[in-house]
């Protein structure tokens, strides 16, 4: 079995204040290369969070997680480095022209062939007809791709995607989870968090039901099917939230 | 830093300056003093050189006493009319007025606020005086005498030294004066859509997540924001220093021309206003730290803009000395006034530059190095802490 791409062990972020805010409560989970591992969640549960402590924009009250074999707080640049982070916006320089973005991630990631490389990603996600265009003037859909492009324009052997088709039409998002499949087979190892069943049941080898900062649940579908004993992944979503509420 | 990370951070701020030069906003903060000034000075020198020529041509109203009517009498501007009423020219009735006193003084009195009674009051002058020549020639030549006499000096106004040396003197002055303010102006727009509007918009995860190290992004925002400075005050000092050269040119001589400068003051300038604008743009970074949004960045800049005024009082007080003491060349950005108004001189010194440049790098590293224990490049990028009382102040609470 190989080893974990990405280790997530007992993390926790708490944010100061009058009223401490304790977002993210000892989670831990793993995910393999070529896996798709899904982090299922509402809104508010600590998934975003949890992800900004795996790419390093936060730093773990405790517990420690690592990114191909790179400690998120002790080798935080070599972590960068094998990464691929999508957040929840699209983050793209409106003044820039797509292939300019594209381009210009490249080289400060330290791409051998950034020029090559930024035409390959252009012809990839189907932007040559936009390549020229600047960002702010790009769809949504669009700006998504150049996005993406940018986040694996270094070939990052893992992909942290945040909630990555709000704001998408059906047809773009369609293009997006064909991506991530065929990322999948090109053995990244590619944490996805959503609050959509769909998307969880269509692309995710294994899954982590988290909600109030914990993980209520780990397995792949059938395993969480049979540990709930519901049928439906949102069935089985929400008992496992309202045994949490119970339980608590 | 090793040389990798030097050539990542200039990579990174030509990506910035590419980004921030696509901004119309500060596209028109670098190029509005290119535009402004010079069509200010045409524009005023035109209006002044009309007006100059409406004056000639116009005829003025004086009321004048009998005595002078009569010397008066057949000027071709100057209408005269018996002098009745103290009223005459605060109404508005009559431009000047002109009232003997003794044999050889003559009151005119005119109103200092309207240009016509000035001028008005200049032709009276002039009128009695060419007049009272003309009548001494004719009771010279009636006498007998040679009325050539009577000629007086011929007077050749000169200025002592070089012209070209005094038109330097003035636009040192100017641009000494604007140019360095103008620095830090057109420092602030680019300042806060690198630090802050960065923070505002979604972007700045984007970049976090990059393997870019932040102390390189960090200096390469910093070298960014201090490359438009020194170019935006090499283009207003140019512009200002080239409509300087025009109005001198006008005052003194129309052939005339400043001298210019020896070649080693060049890089000695360039030297002082690059280590200017590094400090410059430091500070502005420093300052932006507690900032979340562009306006919370534009109200904390306002502060240190309005900051910054004693500091160029103190130079203006020590040009206005003529010498300013040594100390004065150790004064971050007081110093630079100073040296840019020597620069076109040529009595910019070896010692006063590299004062200069000593103290603003000192500085800088001396602020570089507080910042980066706190709140380190992460806070410098992101934003840090606020106390409860700058939230207030800003209105974020």
């Amino acid at each position: 079995m190989p080893s974990p791409a990405l280790v997530a062990d007992g993390l926790v972020k708490v944010f100061p204040g009058p009223q401490p805010v304790r977002a993210v409560d000892g989670v831990s989970f793993s995910a393999l290369p070529g896996e798709v591992f899904g982090l299922l969640g509402p809104n508010g549960a600590g998934k975003t969070t949890t992800l900004r402590m795996l790419v390093t924009l936060l730093t773990p009250d405790a517990g420690r997680a690592s990114v191909a074999g790179h400690d998120v707080v002790s080798q935080p640049d070599a972590v960068r480095a094998s990464v691929g982070y999508l957040a929840t916006t699209t983050g793209v320089y409106g003044r820039l022209t797509a292939f300019e973005m594209i381009e210009t991630f490249a080289r400060i990631q330290g791409v051998d062939t950034p020029r090559k490389r930024a035409e390959e990603l252009i012809e990839r996600f189907d932007l040559s007809d936009y390549r020229d265009q600047r960002c702010a003037r790009l769809s949504t859909g669009n700006k998504q791709k150049v996005s993406i492009a940018r986040a694996i324009v270094h070939d990052p052997p893992v992909l942290v995607l945040d909630e990555p088709t709000t704001g998408l039409d059906v047809l773009v998002a369609q293009t997006f989870l064909g991506f991530v499949e065929e990322m999948r087979e090109a053995g990244k190892c590619i944490i996805y968090s959503t609050h959509i069943m769909s998307e969880v049941e269509r692309l995710c080898d294994r899954i982590a039901i988290i909600h109030g900062g914990q993980v209520l649940a780990t397995g792949t579908l059938d395993e969480l099917r049979q540990q709930t004993g519901e049928h439906y992944l949102e069935s089985a979503f929400i008992r496992l939230v309202e045994n949490s509420g119970a339980s608590s | 830093m090793p040389r990798s990370a030097l050539s990542l951070a200039a990579s990174y701020a030509a990506l910035e300056l590419r980004r921030t030069l696509r901004d119309p906003q500060v596209v028109v903060f670098l190029g509005f003093p290119v535009v402004l000034y010079p069509s200010l000075i045409w524009g005023v020198s035109e209006l002044a050189q009309l007006e100059q020529g409406r004056y000639d041509r116009e005829t003025y109203v004086v009321a004048a006493d009998a005595p002078l009517t009569e010397l008066l009498e057949g000027h071709e501007r100057l209408e005269l009319v018996s002098r009745s009423r103290s009223s005459e020219l605060d109404e508005g009735t009559v431009d000047a007025t002109a009232h003997l006193r003794e044999p050889t003084e003559v009151q005119i009195d005119f109103l200092a606020a309207r240009p016509r009674s000035v001028r008005a009051a200049e032709l009276v002058e002039e009128a009695v005086d060419v007049r009272r020549r003309s009548i001494l020639r004719e009771h010279v030549a009636a006498a007998g005498g040679d009325p050539e006499v009577l000629g007086g000096f011929a007077f050749d106004d000169a200025i002592v030294g070089e012209l070209s040396q005094l038109m330097s003197w003035v636009m040192g002055l100017l641009i000494g004066a604007i140019g360095p303010l103008a620095m830090l102006l057109s420092g602030v727009y680019p300042a806060i859509d690198l630090f802050v509007v960065e923070r505002e918009r979604d972007t700045l995860e984007t970049l976090l997540v990059s393997s870019v190290p932040r102390g390189v992004m960090v200096a390469g925002k910093l070298l960014a924001c201090a490359t438009l400075m020194l170019v935006a005050s090499l283009a207003n000092m140019g512009a200002l220093g080239l409509s300087a050269l025009h109005v001198t040119r006008l005052a003194f001589h129309e052939s005339a021309w400043a001298q210019w400068p020896p070649l080693l003051v060049w890089p000695m300038l360039l030297a002082t206003l690059a280590s200017a604008s590094l400090l410059c743009a430091t500070v502005l970074m420093a300052s932006l730290v507690p900032a979340r949004t562009y306006k919370e960045g534009e109200w904390i800049t306002t502060t240190v803009l309005f900051g910054s005024f004693p500091l160029l009082g103190v130079a203006i007080v020590g040009l206005m000395t003529g010498a300013p003491s040594p100390w004065l060349w150790a004064v971050p950005f007081a110093h630079t006034i100073l040296a840019v108004a020597a620069a076109p001189t040529g009595e910019l010194a070896l010692w006063q530059a590299a004062l200069s440049v000593t103290t603003d790098v000192l500085a800088t590293s001396i602020l570089l190095a507080l910042l980066w224990r706190s709140p380190g490049p992460q806070g410098l990028l992101a934003g840090a802490w606020r106390p409860p009382w700058l939230d207030r102040l800003l209105g974020s609470s």
